[in-house]
């Protein structure tokens, strides 16, 4: 099966109410806070370690049963600089997506370089929304043989 | 290579600060930090908020190209550090921050790098 690499739009920041250890990395992330500064629209989005995803999305996914990947609660906030570009915007309730999967293995997992990897069939259920600032290539994983 | 300097503001009101230099671009640009705000979060310790609201490390980026650039090019290259940088000095945020004026700095209001 084919694998994709994702690079999803950063729409913001970590929250100040992030609750996370930082002596780790990539940082252990127990609460998650997501301040949004702007959104271009997109469906997933990133906080390095962290993903988030509309609850459009989640449903969807929730269906396909991928393996390597929970769902949790998310406080969204929006900062000044977001009320101030778009100030009448209404937001859909986001999720956060939480991924254990082994790369190039499960349906979702984190790369040693710290990327998303999905699946080609969990993509397929992904590009029916909207990833139009996400760059995706597809993943090849180094396999070392042992000698 | 001119490393983007960070000095001390004794203000955390950071468009207070950058309006007071450059009032005539009051309405016409969205203030950004060269070095995010959210490092004082992943990185506690490394380098202060004074330092981060301080007007060497502010930048204007004019309203028209806010989604663009700012939102989109600026905000993924700071996550691909912090993917790839786990404990970084202040000198190496520094760095990137420059590499980005180095980039983007022409675009910006004040013009950078």
């Amino acid at each position: 099966m084919k694998f994709y690499s994702l690079e999803p739009e950063v729409a913001g920041s970590l929250g100040h109410d992030t609750v996370m250890d930082t002596s780790v990395h990539p940082p252990r992330v127990h609460k998650l806070s997501y301040e949004l500064e702007g959104w271009l629209g997109d469906d997933i989005l990133e906080s390095f370690p962290c993903y988030i995803i509309t609850e459009p999305l989640k449903k969807r996914l929730e269906t396909s049963s991928p393996s390597g990947c929970g769902f949790d609660n998310v406080d969204i906030v929006k900062s000044q600089q977001f009320d101030m570009l778009y100030p009448s915007r209404e937001l859909p309730k986001f999720y956060w997506l939480r991924i254990h999967g082994k790369a190039g293995m499960d349906d979702l997992g984190i790369s040693d370089d710290n990327m998303l990897i999905v699946s080609e069939r969990i993509l397929r259920v992904m590009s029916q929304f909207h990833l139009d600032n996400c760059d995706i290539e597809e993943y090849q994983a180094l396999f070392k043989i042992a000698a | 290579m001119k490393k983007a300097a960070s000095e001390f503001s004794k203000s955390t009101d950071y468009k207070k600060t950058f309006f007071e230099a450059y009032p005539e671009l009051q309405g016409k640009i969205i203030v950004h930090h060269a070095v995010e705000q959210q490092v004082l979060i992943r990185y506690p310790g490394i380098i202060s908020e004074e330092e981060i609201h301080s007007l060497e490390n502010l930048r204007g980026i004019p309203n028209e190209l806010n989604s663009d650039l700012h939102l989109g090019r600026i905000r993924k290259e700071w996550n691909r550090f912090y993917k790839t940088n786990p404990k970084p000095t202040k000198e190496k945020l520094l760095e990137k921050a420059t590499e980005i004026d180095l980039k983007y700095g022409k675009l910006f209001k004040p013009p950078k790098g």
